[in-house]
């Protein structure tokens, strides 16, 4: 009974991001354009047909970006909200309910997570199929590659949850936001994997959590390795569980400065 | 032992100052300061099961914080609570099974989606079992009109017709204490009306223990029983609302505007507040002069093209309280429990 509820808060968030598809389509604009012109430097990069770092050839860089783009512009913008809520003190008025404030955010998050999701996934393979064919990839490992993404998810959830619950002590979390997305876009691997980047740098990407939330999934689609896929698995499931502690500790110690804006 | 049993609850409230410019801003990092707001201050009362209770003060007065106190948003610097046994703010969880909340200037429907869905939702949060769920819901969509309502999104409804959502969602899993924070604020007339027969209606059909705060001197008049009056975080008056309206709320607060422009009103127990031309504002003792009488006398001099009549603010029945020494006079409530 515990799961239907959150389910069902997952199903509502759903639903009303659902009533403004034709919003969320023409947000996807964005990505096909980021796409396009990662499509244009890959493919000329590729133009003699020798380019290739570790393997992965203008085909694979592409569709690279399909999947951490896809995920950067998938993940539902929680942050805003959340860091609002704290701040003028609405969150008051989630919490007198049975059930977990942080929970109720996840299962918002995902509700909403999952439209974007389909929306780009749909979008971008079909510009990756138009302008360098279809990824060279073993539908057998799917599921795996589904598992890491969904981990990938959850991560950024807990750690974008993590700063905007640092409103309870700081006036403004947006340059904490700033930061980690600017962190997030070098040591996640956004726009290129880290095989390209100077050995120390993605040495360094691979201890902190950042690269588990764009490079792994996109690591792992583009090209599988079972033992790679258990290292970003362990990996991915320690970070959350470092997050989780930390969101829910926060959380808990918050709740108590609650200050209610306008009484 | 009440329902609701309160003694010496206090709440404060640290504020951070800054001093404008960048200089200040600058201070108010390395340097901050504080000051202690205290909100509420030492209140204490007793609501018995089945009571429908006002908790009535200006904008500011500690109303709202006492309420989410009582709720267990928010937790108090001093003194203890207790709702149906339950300590709000330790145990909120369970105590939100057994208590509804509104809160007039927040929503908990879905904006973009209808009602029902929302009801859907609270359902499942709650583990109402779908049987249940689907009588209650039935019932509760009869009593406050909802028909076509549910199905429209909440973006599409009018304020009243939202408010009426509102409650009735906050209704859904049976609650035996509904806590309600300016539940009219904003409403026309006929819809304040509306939301006031209804939750009257709860009252008397489920034995529902309504609390309201409210700077609607009207919301306590037509729903309740028993008035409780704060102010700067302090409860001055706990009465029956029949005896608030004996002594303080004889004086009415009348509108007019009139087709010719009259030089003067003399008249015993009225005082004329504001006169300009053709408006008139002013405040009419009911017991020394009746209504009927100041409008007869007006239309001996003029057509009236528009009138309102009101009761004075809160802030005018504070102040007739002070004037008259009562502040303090709590616990003479018996007699509007019930």
């Amino acid at each position: 009974m515990g799961v239907a509820k959150y389910l069902s808060i997952a199903g509502i968030s759903f639903r009303s991001r659902a009533a403004y598809i034709m919003d969320v389509i023409a947000g996807s604009f964005f990505y096909v354009l980021i796409l396009f012109v990662f499509v244009q430097l890959w493919t000329t990069l590729a133009g003699g047909g020798h380019f290739a770092i570790e393997g992965l050839g203008a085909r694979e860089l592409v569709w690279y970006m399909v999947v951490t783009e896809g995920i950067m512009l998938g993940r539902a913008r929680i942050e805003q909200e959340a860091d609002e809520e704290v701040k003028t003190g609405s969150i008051a008025y989630l919490i007198g309910r049975p059930c977990h404030y942080v929970l109720f955010k996840f299962a918002v998050y995902w509700g909403d997570t999952l439209l974007r999701l389909i929306i780009n996934v749909a979008v971008g393979s079909l510009v990756a199929l138009i302008a360098v064919g279809p990824p060279r990839f073993d539908l057998a490992h799917m599921p795996q590659v589904a598992v890491s993404a969904v981990l990938a998810f959850s991560l950024s959830f807990f750690m974008v949850m993590c700063i905007s619950l640092a409103a309870f002590w700081v006036e403004d979390t947006m340059p904490f936001r700033w930061i980690y997305t600017k962190l997030l876009f070098i040591l996640g691997g956004l726009f290129a994997p880290m095989e390209v980047y100077p050995a120390a740098i993605a040495r360094l990407a691979r201890v902190l959590p950042f690269s588990y939330m764009l490079y792994a999934p996109a690591r792992l689609f583009v090209q599988y390795d079972t033992a790679l896929f258990w290292r970003i698995v362990v990996a991915q499931l320690g970070w959350i569980a470092v997050m989780v502690g930390l969101t829910f500790g926060l959380y808990g110690l918050g709740v108590k400065r609650i200050n209610v804006n306008g009484g | 032992m009440g329902v609701i049993a309160v003694q010496g609850l206090g709440k404060t409230f640290a504020v951070k100052q800054k001093r404008p410019g960048m200089a200040g801003s600058l201070e108010a990092i390395f340097s901050p300061s504080f000051k202690e707001i205290e909100a509420v201050r030492d209140v204490s009362f007793s609501v018995d099961e089945g009571e429908t209770v006002a908790f009535i003060g200006p904008n500011g007065a500690g109303k709202s914080t006492t309420i989410k106190m009582l709720t267990g948003i928010l937790h108090p610097t001093s003194g203890k609570a207790a709702v149906l046994g339950i300590v709000p703010w330790r145990d909120r969880q369970l105590l939100s099974r057994e208590i509804g909340t509104v809160f007039g200037q927040r929503s908990q429907l879905w904006y973009d989606l209808p009602p029902r869905d929302t009801f859907d939702l609270l359902a499942r949060i709650y583990e109402i079992p779908p049987s249940v769920c689907r009588l209650r819901m039935s019932m509760l969509a009869d009593m406050f009109e909802l028909g076509e309502t549910m199905s429209t999104p909440v973006r599409k409804l009018s304020l009243g017709q939202r408010m009426r959502c509102e409650i009735a969602a906050s209704l859904l899993h049976g609650p035996k204490v509904l806590f309600l924070d300016e539940p009219t604020i904003g409403l026309d007339v006929v819809a304040k009306r509306r939301i006031r027969e209804l939750i009257r209606a709860m009252n008397q059909e489920e034995g529902v223990t309504v609390f309201l705060t409210s700077h609607d001197v009207s919301d306590m008049e037509e729903l309740c029983r028993r008035v409780m009056i704060i102010n700067h975080g302090q409860l001055i008056l706990d009465t029956a609302v029949s005896t608030l309206k004996r002594d303080y709320l004889k004086f009415k607060i009348v509108r007019v505007r009139l087709s010719d422009p009259i030089s003067r009103l003399d008249m015993h127990g009225v005082t004329v507040l504001k006169h300009k031309r053709t408006n008139m504002k002013m405040s009419v003792d009911s017991e020394i002069t009746s209504i009927d009488a100041v409008l007869g006398e007006l239309m001996r001099h003029s057509r009236i093209e528009d009138i309102t009549i009101s009761d004075p603010p809160t802030e005018q029945v504070i102040a007739e309280i002070y004037l008259r020494g009562d502040a303090g006079s709590i616990g003479g409530a018996s007699d509007g429990s019930g």
